[in-house]
Order: structure tokens, then C-alpha cells, then sequence
């Protein structure tokens, strides 16, 4: 076997120092050869990150970080100060976020300059224009600020800056998860293109498996600090023996998907949008965002709102709650005109419906522990004040955080996760509401809490016929958890039936774009070799 | 990678770990005990001392010695003496202008945010007019116009100083307003002024008491400037009205200048290490 | 950017304006004869006093004393002191011109080294260093300024008999050119310097701050993966994002202009527009403080004009904020 590019032995890195530091990445050993392109794959606080930065020595100080292990780069064994010296020269790296990772004071064509200038001082002072005609960018937009750019483009630009260094490893961490899928597919695109172009080798930091096998060759799992599995893509997914590897398989293909309808649909609806729009900004800056969408919800299903950025789905759900007041259409929960009530009215109304958020601290008051937080919901379901700690301590053991007597003290923050949004179900189920309006609940979680909340949600619907609507920009988690779907692109529904229907074999020509973007577990390996 | 770091940062509850440090930092238990130790003086030092406060004695002008540890000033009253009950002046008014412009401005900074764009809009260009002016001229003008005394003094510096409150409130409860939790609120039917008040507001709390601190600081420089120009309260004694009466006998008497001035700067930079200790352990930010 | 200014002066004119009805009507406040409060304390001419009269509609409304009073201020027309014995416009631009020695040094100064204080305190890994600007900047915030000029006055010119102690120029007449130069600096040095301190303290401060977080944003971490060396990144990409929050503190400074050093003037004798509202407060010189108002108005609008630019100037982000508004 020839000489690795860059091999890494035995990396083991803690934070903090003192009597108890943190061990983030535990023993991990891997290597890449010239050209070959390797992925790292695990959940956030796996140590996949801090393995990427390790090697080109970027911890930030503040952490206290201890590094042992060794490296090597071109079979020349390489120290901090040596690996430090690798930076732009032999490797490059590219961020999760590029507007963060951008100045934003600087113009892009500069900041690309600037690269040049210390790799390759005798450049022509054309060559800026030359690396963005690379990343198929016009050389207009040299001039441009990174706020004026689009995420893809921005992506576009941090991917130029690489290049500039004429490395011959590129590092990518989470080089498109903050972009939408049909962005995502053009850039992971773009860097198979310009890996053929330069033999550039890859070492790729996800955490989609999807994405991962379109990509690479040879895939590292990591989980809590080491590697798990590893070996050639095909073989890990074809026998994985962990269940973390197969649960990040199942997460980005369609399985376990409910058969058929839930309900009937004769049945009147339980909620019901018709003809919503809602313009932001006056005059000649105004921004129509939602154009005439309509949605019904039926008792005991789910129906699955997907759709990129800025397609409006959020809005949809905020009309949904009542918390935005759209300019026209209906808005009916349990046959009821919410647009049409008084404010006493909509207040006693709308409790009927509640919202799951996405998983952040701020989805619940901070100085209310889980006790108070629950029983504000059951006071609103009318559970008198002598009962209601006996109800919060039944309705978390519902949504499995027991014993429930002990959280009742706790608060959100001291939480993990998966067991806040645990908990955002359970206040939910505490109103009593029969409508849940999930809006990104899952986006940020990982795959293994992502299993058991759905999970969760399946039981719980099937308990007591819960009517959800869900929102989400994934198609694999619409396909497997939700009863139908409906597609949102600018403002509008364009595409709407049974999930399998919709997604297995999309009618309108968005939807199909959509779906043919979405990476999807290849067992076989990825689509462009290296 | 940072949240692991995160993660054993927040093993201890919010409220226990912030006392843990404050209780950690010297400068914030040397400011805590130059704050308590003023509370003592103004609280017990009038008791002690004031039938003393006129006592004239024959030493006039003396400098310190073991009899008047920090002199005597042109009629013979102890400067200590003077001090003592000057410090009750310096925090009355202090704290007396922080508490009524952090009330008021938190009032109206909270109904700013929460109210509607005009409303807003209304009030926010109060403020900025407000914050144009500059603070000392203005309190100068009033006072020359008005007549010295106590209560117009607190009324002043208060009027001056509420619009930076009321300003700090508004971003914290517009910022507070839009996190999911507020919506969750209103989703379980809560009234505005419940969800205002009951969950807006407690989280929204804690930088407007530190920038209370710091106006307590500011409060008591200003006091103590008008006082040293000749526009504080006649009647009353004041670390300030003490460098005023000093000026004339500067060039005899420097311990008629110098104490009552470190007594000022001590105190105030007392309540801006205060300030700036809170604001460090109430950042979000500086958990990580 | 001419649209961009234009819109922030536009933006600027209803502060003036609230600003100069604020103060006429807090003179009016006063108990006494408005003619009192037009002319001063100051025993006036009689026909100087009909004039008045006539001319700003004494016995007519409130209201329409205060469109005469703005038609006035309008055309420069600002009275005249007869404590001074001169028009008050004319005493206001020769203050103001000393205001402007003492203070323009004393803002450039302040402004640089607390830049530099505020980054050597972020940027070097000596606990110590940090601690101790920390420390001195919070202490320079807390000095009552009118009692360490005082206390500086005692050291330096009564005891030390170093520096002059009042005044911006001696009494006895120096030759000019260099030796006047020389003799002003030496006027300039306490005054100056106190104010350089109290202002340095509040740059460093916020520039401490800023700049330790500008070096955790994301894009330097970026800018050290794609091997830029040290120096460029401190000074290409932390310094001009640092910069952003310092220049409030700056804008701020500016405002400050006129009215940041009364308390220093008045102790240091030195004859500028903090002394004149001092001495004017005090001999109840309506017609000059009415002026003063006018004139710290202009100066806050036009400081605040400046720190817009500034922020647009560093910061393209802002610049496009203002062409979409």
C-alpha cells in the first residue's frame, strides 16, 4: 500500500483540564490516501468536529484543549507547530455556516485574495476571477459582501478560498447542512467535479449518511468519542452491527413507513386553512409570502408540510396558532372561524391546538422547572391545583420520562435534547389539545432521538387519535412518519396526497426536484468514483 | 464541540452557579463590603455622630492627627464626622434615582416593546432626545432654575436617567417576545398583559438591575459635581458640598479636597465593579 | 451615499428642533419676567428692553413667543450678554474655538490609545496585563473628574510647581510663534490629560470587549485554516470587526464634544464653552445658556451624523440597511 497522505494514530482529545476534563475524541486512528476521499460520520458531541479541527490545530484556546496521539502527513510525522504549518499549503477546510465563517466586512474577491497571496504571491491578478469561474460563480462577484450572497454562493466562495491554497486534502465539515437540498446537491456536486479536476483527497464531516454516500469511499462512525465501524461504504452499510449505524441508515432512506390513509376523507376536518395570504413589508418591498394555501387536517393523522427555506411553511404554522394574523383566507379548528372570534373568544378557542417547536432552551420559560411549565398547560385543561402534580408526574410518564417525579424539579436546561422534547409533547398532551402543529421538531436532533420521539408520536397518536401536522424540510422523515404530504414552494401548495404517493413518484416538477436531491443511502457506494 | 464544553458547564443550576461566583470574585466581595459598609454608616452614623456634626472646636484647619484622624475643616468640625453623614446624602440619592428611573424606565420600556409599532416608535424617540441632551447641563439648568433641594435633585438625575432603562427593557423584551416559549404562552390562551408580565418580564429583568447598579454610580457623581459647583442642597451635608467648601482653603488645607473625593470615587467605583460583575455572570454569553 | 446622509439629516432635524423647544420652555419655566429670562440677571438699557419686548411678542402667547423665539435663532439672531458685554454669537464661537484645543487632541488621543489598551488587553495571554487595564478602566469611569484635576492641581502646579494651574495662557505676555505654542501645551497638559484618561477609560473598555469577541468569530477560524499568518488576521479581519462597537463609544465621545469637559474647564480655569456655562449658570446669563443649548444641539446632531457615516464606512452590511430603508 502506498504511503498515506495523512494518517492519524491513536487521537485522543480532552477539554478543560483540571480534575475532570471532558474527552471528546477517544483513541480514534484513521488514513487517508492520496486522492481518496473518507468520511466521518456521527451526531453532534460525537467528536467528529474536534477530530476535523485537531488536524490542522484550530481548538480554540479557551477550551483548554490536550491533544496525544500522532500524525502523519506524506509519511513525515507532524507535531502542533508542523501541522499549523500544513494549514493552506497541503490542507484546506471548509465550514458548516459560510456567512459566519465569511468576514463580513471584507469583499469576497479580497478574501480570496488574500489566500492567494500567501500560496501563491506570483498569481495573476486575474486568477481570483479564474478560481471563481472554478466554482461557477461570475467574476461580478469578486465585488460582492457575503451578506448579499446566497448560502449556496457563499458555499461557492469558501470552496474557492480552498482552492486557492492548492491543498491536497480538503477537509469539509458539515459543508452543506445549512443549505437546502437542492443547493446541496449542486455544491457536493461541484466538489466531486473539482476532486476529479485536481485529485484533491476529501475528508468529509456529516452527519448524513445520505450525503456521506454520495461521496466518499470509505466511511468512519463515530459515536461518543470513537470509531465504531469503519471500512469501504458499501460494506459498512450492507452489515452494520451497531444500532446507531443502522439507525443513521434508516434515517435517510424511507422505512418504516405507515401504510395508507388514517383517516377518511369524507370526515369533516379538524383544521382546516383555506385561501391564507400574508404580505410583509409596504409598498414596492413587499414580500408576499404566502399566496393562497390551504391545508386540512383530519383526526388521527399526520400530514407532513415539506418545503425548502423561505418556502413559507413556517408561516403557514404560525397561522395555523393563530400567532399571525394573515390579510386574507379562513382558518378553521374544529369547525370553528378563528378569524371571525372575539380576542376571549380565539383565547378559549385556540387551546384546542398546541404547538411542539423545534428543540432549542428556548422553547421553554427558563425560570419555570418542568412542575411549573406542566402545570400551567393542565391548569388551561382545567385540572384543579391539588391534582396537578399528580397529572404532571402521569403525563410524563406518557411521553417515557420516568420516574416523572423526578424531573418535576428540574428545568428545561438542565435537560438533554431528546428529553426536552420529550417534554415539549408532554405539555402539549397536558392542554389536552387534539391538534399538534410540530414545526421543525426534529431538524437539529440527531438520528437516535429522532427514532424515539417519532416513535413516541406514533403511539401517542394512536392513543388518542391526535391530529399533527408537521412540518419539516426532510423528505425521508415526511415519507416515514407522516400520512400524507403536501409541498410548499414560494408561498404556495403545489403538490398534495398520500405520502407514498407524493414522494415515490412526484407529479409536479418541483416536488420531483426536490425529491431527486434529497441524498438517499446508496448500499452500492458512491455515484462518482474518486 | 463546544457543547460538550457547554454541557458540564450547565451541571449546576443557573441561579446556585451564578452566586458560586459571585461569592468566587474579590473584587465583587470588596464591592459588596464597601457598599454594606456605606449602608452602615448612613444607617447608624447620624445616631452616633449627630449631635457632634455642629461641634466646632478650637482646632480649626488642623491636619490629620490620632485626636481627627483626617483633620478638621475652617471651623473646626471634624471631617470624618462630615463624612460619615455625608455618605447618607451620596446613597439616598443614589439609590433613590436608580430605584425610580429603573422602575419607570422598565414600565415603559416594557409596554414599548410590547406594545405596538407606534406606541414604539413614539417612545423611542423620547428617549433618543432625551439621551442628545447632555445629562450634566441639563440637571445644572434645572437645578440653577429651580432651587437646590434633595428631592429635586433625585427627581432630576431620575428624569435624566430612565430613557438608557427604559431602552435596555425594550431590547430584552422585543428579543424575549419572539422566542417559542412566548408563543407557547399565548397557544395556551394566556391574556397579553399575563404573558407580558408573568413571562416576559422576569426574564428581562436581570441586565436592567445591573445597568441599575451603574446608575447608582452615575447618579452619585452627578450629585456629588452640582454639589461641588454650588448647586447642591444648602442644608444638607454632602461629600460634594465638602470639596466645595475645601476649594477656598485648597492651597492650606489638601484633606479638606482629598478624603471626601476618594470617598466618592470609592464608592462609585464600588457600584460599577458591582455592575460589571453582575453583567458578566448574568451573560448568556460568558457561560462558554 | 449622499442619499444616505441627506435621510440621516433629515432624520436629525426634529432632534434639534425638540431639543431647542425643550429648553425655551424650561426657561419659561422660571418663575419671573420673561424679559428676565431674555436678557439675564444683568441690569438692561430700557429701550434695549422695549425692543425685546416688541420683538419677541412678550405680552402674545407662549406659543407664539416660541415661533418668534425659532424665527430668530432662525436668521442667527441670538441676543446679546450684557454680562460679557458682547453678542452671544460671538462669545460662543470664540469658546467654542478653545473648547476645540483642548478637546480635539484630547478625542484623537483617547480614541487611539484606547484601542490599543483595549487590544493589548484581549489579545496578549498575560493574565496580569488584562486585570490591570481592566482595573485602570473602571477606576478612570468612577474618578470624580472636577477632584482629580484638583488633586492634580495640588501635586503638579502648587507643590511640584511643574505645570501652570489655570488658564490656557499665561498672564505674563510670551513672544509668538514657538514660545506661545510651548506655553499653551504646558497649559494644555493637566486639563488634557485628565479628560485623555476619563475618555481612554470608556474606549478601552468596550474595546476589550469587543475585541475578544471578534476574535472568537467563526471567520477567523477560517482565516488561520487558510494559513493567513498572525499579523494579517489581527489587523485585516479582528481589528475592523472590533472596530464596529467602539465607534459607538466614539460617536459618543464626540457628542461629548462641547459639553464633556465642563467640569474640567471650570477647574482648570480654561476659558472654553464648559467655563461659560459654568460662570453663566451662575451669574443667570440666559441669553448665553439659551446659545450654549443651541450650540451642543448642533453638535450632538452633527456627531451623530459622523458615527452614522463611520458605521456605514466599516460596515457594508449597515450601508445597505440604510439604501433599503
Amino acid at each position: 500500500m502506498a504511503t498515506p497522505l495523512l494518517s492519524i494514530s491513536n487521537l485522543s482529545v480532552s477539554f478543560g483540564g483540571g480534575a475532570a476534563p471532558v474527552r471528546a475524541v477517544n483513541g480514534v486512528s484513521l488514513s487517508i490516501a492520496p486522492g481518496a476521499a473518507v468520511a466521518v460520520v456521527g451526531e453532534s458531541g460525537s467528536g467528529k468536529s474536534t477530530l476535523a479541527r485537531t488536524i490542522l490545530d484550530l481548538l480554540p484556546a479557551a477550551g483548554r484543549p490536550q491533544v496525544e496521539g500522532r500524525f502523519a502527513f506524506d509519511g513525515q510525522d507532524c507535531d502542533a507547530a508542523r501541522r499549523r504549518s500544513l494549514r493552506g499549503r497541503e490542507v484546506a477546510m471548509v465550514f458548516q455556516d459560510p456567512l459566519s465563517y465569511l468576514d463580513p466586512l471584507m469583499r469576497v474577491g479580497r478574501q480570496i485574495a488574500e489566500v492567494l497571496a500567501v500560496h501563491e504571491p506570483a498569481a495573476a491578478p486575474d486568477r481570483v476571477d479564474e478560481l471563481l469561474a472554478q466554482v461557477q460563480l461570475k467574476p461580478g462577484i469578486a465585488a460582492a459582501f457575503p451578506h448579499e450572497l446566497s448560502g449556496g454562493m457563499r458555499q461557492r466562495v469558501m470552496i474557492a478560498m480552498a482552492l486557492a491554497c492548492g491543498a491536497r486534502l480538503l477537509i469539509a465539515d458539515e459543508p452543506t447542512t445549512a443549505l437546502d437540498v437542492t443547493t446541496q446537491a449542486e455544491i457536493l456536486a461541484l466538489i466531486s467535479k473539482l476532486r476529479a479536476e485536481t485529485g484533491m483527497a476529501l475528508l468529509l464531516i456529516s452527519h448524513d449518511l445520505g450525503v456521506v454516500s454520495t461521496m466518499c469511499d470509505e466511511v468512519h462512525v463515530m459515536y461518543r468519542g470513537k470509531v465504531i465501524e469503519a471500512g469501504p461504504v458499501a460494506q459498512v452499510f450492507a452489515h452494520a452491527e451497531h444500532d446507531y449505524t443502522r439507525s443513521l441508515i434508516a434515517a435517510g432512506s424511507a422505512r418504516n413507513a405507515p401504510a395508507g390513509l388514517a383517516a377518511d376523507p369524507a370526515e369533516p376536518p379538524v383544521l382546516k386553512l383555506e385561501g391564507i395570504r400574508k404580505s410583509y413589508g409596504k409598498g414596492p418591498h413587499a414580500v408576499e409570502v404566502l399566496r393562497g394555501s390551504g391545508i386540512e387536517l383530519r383526526r388521527g393523522e399526520t400530514l407532513a408540510l415539506v418545503g425548502e427555506s423561505g418556502s413559507g411553511k413556517s408561516t403557514l404554522a404560525k397561522v395555523a396558532l393563530s400567532l399571525v394574523r394573515p390579510d386574507a383566507g379562513r382558518l378553521e379548528l374544529m369547525g370553528r372561524d378563528l378569524l371571525a372570534m372575539s380576542p376571549d373568544a380565539l383565547r378559549r378557542a385556540r387551546t384546542a391546538m398546541y404547538p411542539v417547536f423545534q428543540d432549542s432552551s428556548e422553547a421553554f420559560n427558563p425560570r419555570r422547572p418542568v412542575l411549573g411549565i406542566l402545570g400551567q398547560a393542565l391548569a388551561v385543561a382545567g385540572v384543579p391545583q391539588a391534582e396537578r402534580e399528580a397529572r404532571a408526574i402521569e403525563v410524563l410518564e406518557q411521553v417515557h420520562l420516568s420516574p416523572g417525579a423526578a424531573f418535576l424539579h428540574r428545568y428545561a436546561h438542565e435537560m438533554s435534547g431528546g428529553q426536552r422534547q420529550r417534554l415539549a409533547i408532554a405539555r402539549a398532551l397536558a392542554t389536552g389539545a387534539e391538534v399538534l402543529v410540530a414545526d421543525e421538531p426534529l431538524s437539529g436532533a440527531d438520528v437516535s432521538i429522532r427514532d424515539r420521539v417519532v416513535a413516541l408520536l406514533r403511539e401517542l397518536q394512536a392513543q388518542r387519535q391526535l391530529a399533527i401536522l408537521f412540518i419539516t424540510h426532510d423528505i425521508w422523515l415526511a415519507r416515514s412518519f407522516a400520512h400524507r404530504v403536501a409541498v410548499m414552494y414560494k408561498g404556495e401548495i403545489v403538490e398534495e396526497g398520500p405520502a407514498g404517493e407524493i414522494i415515490d413518484a412526484p407529479r409536479h416538477p418541483y416536488t420531483q426536484r426536490l425529491v431527486s436531491a434529497a441524498p438517499v443511502v446508496r448500499e452500492t457506494g458512491p455515484a462518482v468514483p474518486a | 464541540m463546544q457543547s460538550s464544553i457547554r454541557a458540564s458547564a450547565t451541571a449546576m443550576s443557573g441561579p446556585d452557579r451564578r452566586l458560586r461566583k459571585l461569592l468566587s470574585s474579590p473584587l465583587a466581595l470588596f464591592s459588596g463590603g464597601i457598599v454594606i459598609l456605606l449602608l452602615l454608616c448612613a444607617a447608624i452614623g447620624p445616631l452616633i455622630y449627630g449631635g457632634q456634626a455642629l461641634e466646632m472646636s478650637a482646632d480649626r484647619l488642623a491636619g490629620p492627627s490620632a485626636q481627627d484622624w483626617l483633620g478638621t475643616d475652617e471651623l473646626g468640625r471634624s471631617v470624618l464626622v462630615q463624612m460619615i453623614l455625608g455618605s447618607r446624602t451620596s446613597l439616598f440619592v443614589g439609590l433613590a434615582a436608580a430605584v425610580s428611573a429603573t422602575v419607570a424606565g422598565a414600565l415603559i420600556g416594557a409596554v414599548s416593546g410590547f406594545g405596538g409599532r407606534g406606541l414604539d416608535n413614539f417612545v423611542m424617540r423620547i428617549t433618543e432626545i432625551f439621551q442628545v441632551m447632555p445629562s450634566f447641563v441639563l440637571a445644572a439648568v434645572i437645578v440653577a432654575l429651580w432651587g437646590p433641594g434633595m428631592g429635586k435633585i433625585v427627581l432630576v438625575i431620575a428624569l435624566l436617567s430612565w430613557p438608557q432603562t427604559a431602552r435596555m427593557m425594550r431590547g430584552e423584551v422585543l428579543r424575549i417576545r419572539s422566542l417559542d416559549y412566548v408563543a407557547a404562552a399565548q397557544c395556551l390562551g394566556m391574556r397579553p398583559w399575563e404573558v407580558l408580565w408573568r413571562e416576559v418580564v422576569p426574564n428581562a429583568i436581570a441586565p436592567v438591575i445591573t445597568l441599575g447598579t451603574l446608575i447608582v454610580g452615575q447618579a452619585i457623581l452627578l450629585e456629588a459635581g452640582l454639589a461641588f459647583f454650588g448647586l447642591g442642597s444648602p442644608d444638607v451635608a454632602s461629600w460634594g458640598k465638602m470639596l466645595n467648601s475645601g476649594q477656598r482653603f485648597f492651597y492650606q488645607a489638601w484633606w479638606l479636597s482629598v478624603f471626601p473625593g476618594v470617598a466618592i470615587f470609592v464608592t462609585v467605583l464600588a457600584f460599577n465593579l458591582a455592575g460589571d460583575k453582575l453583567a458578566e455572570v448574568f451573560n448568556p454569553r460568558s457561560e462558554h | 451615499m449622499t442619499r444616505f446622509i441627506l435621510s440621516r439629516l433629515g432624520y436629525a432635524i426634529p432632534v434639534v428642533l425638540a431639543v431647542l423647544v425643550t429648553n425655551f420652555l424650561l426657561t419659561r419655566l422660571v418663575p419671573g419676567d420673561p424679559v428676565t429670562a431674555l436678557i439675564g440677571d444683568f441690569p438692561a438699557p430700557p429701550d434695549y428692553v422695549a425692543r425685546l419686548r416688541a420683538e419677541f411678542g412678550l405680552d402674545e402667547s407662549v406659543w407664539t413667543q416660541l415661533g418668534l423665539y425659532l424665527r430668530n435663532l432662525a436668521q442667527g439672531e441670538l441676543g446679546y450678554s450684557f454680562f460679557n458685554r458682547q453678542p452671544v454669537i460671538d462669545l460662543i464661537a470664540e469658546r467654542t474655538v478653545n473648547t476645540l484645543i483642548l478637546m480635539v487632541p484630547v478625542l484623537v488621543l483617547s480614541s487611539v490609545l484606547g484601542v490599543l489598551l483595549g487590544m493589548l488587553a484581549a489579545v496578549q495571554k498575560v493574565r496580569w496585563i488584562d486585570v490591570t487595564i481592566t482595573a485602570l478602566s473602571l477606576g478612570g469611569k468612577s474618578i470624580p473628574i472636577f477632584w482629580s484635576g484638583q488633586v492634580l492641581i495640588l501635586l503638579l502646579a502648587v507643590h511640584f510647581k511643574l505645570l501652570p494651574a489655570q488658564g490656557m495662557h499665561s498672564l505674563r505676555g510670551v513672544e509668538p510663534g514657538w514660545p506661545a505654542f510651548v506655553d499653551l501645551v504646558e497649559h494644555w497638559l493637566m486639563p488634557g490629560l485628565i479628560a485623555t484618561a476619563f475618555n481612554m477609560a470608556i474606549v478601552a473598555r468596550v474595546a476589550r470587549v469587543s475585541f475578544k469577541e471578534a476574535m472568537l468569530g467563526d471567520y477567523v477560524t477560517t482565516a488561520s485554516a487558510t494559513g493567513l499568518p498572525r499579523r494579517t488576521i489581527l489587523f485585516g479581519h479582528v481589528l475592523p470587526n472590533a472596530l464596529i462597537p467602539v465607534v459607538t463609544v466614539i460617536g459618543h465621545n464626540l457628542t461629548n464634544l462641547l459639553t464633556g469637559t465642563i467640569m474640567v474647564e471650570a477647574v482648570f480655569g480654561w476659558p472654553g464653552i464648559g467655563e461659560l456655562f459654568m460662570s453663566s449658570i451662575a451669574s443667570r446669563d440666559y441669553p448665553v445658556l439659551q446659545g450654549i443649548f443651541l450650540a451642543v444641539a448642533l453638535v450632538t446632531v452633527l456627531a451623530n451624523l459622523l458615527t452614522d457615516i463611520l458605521y456605514a464606512v466599516i460596515d457594508p452590511r449597515v450601508r445597505d440597511s440604510y439604501v433599503r430603508a
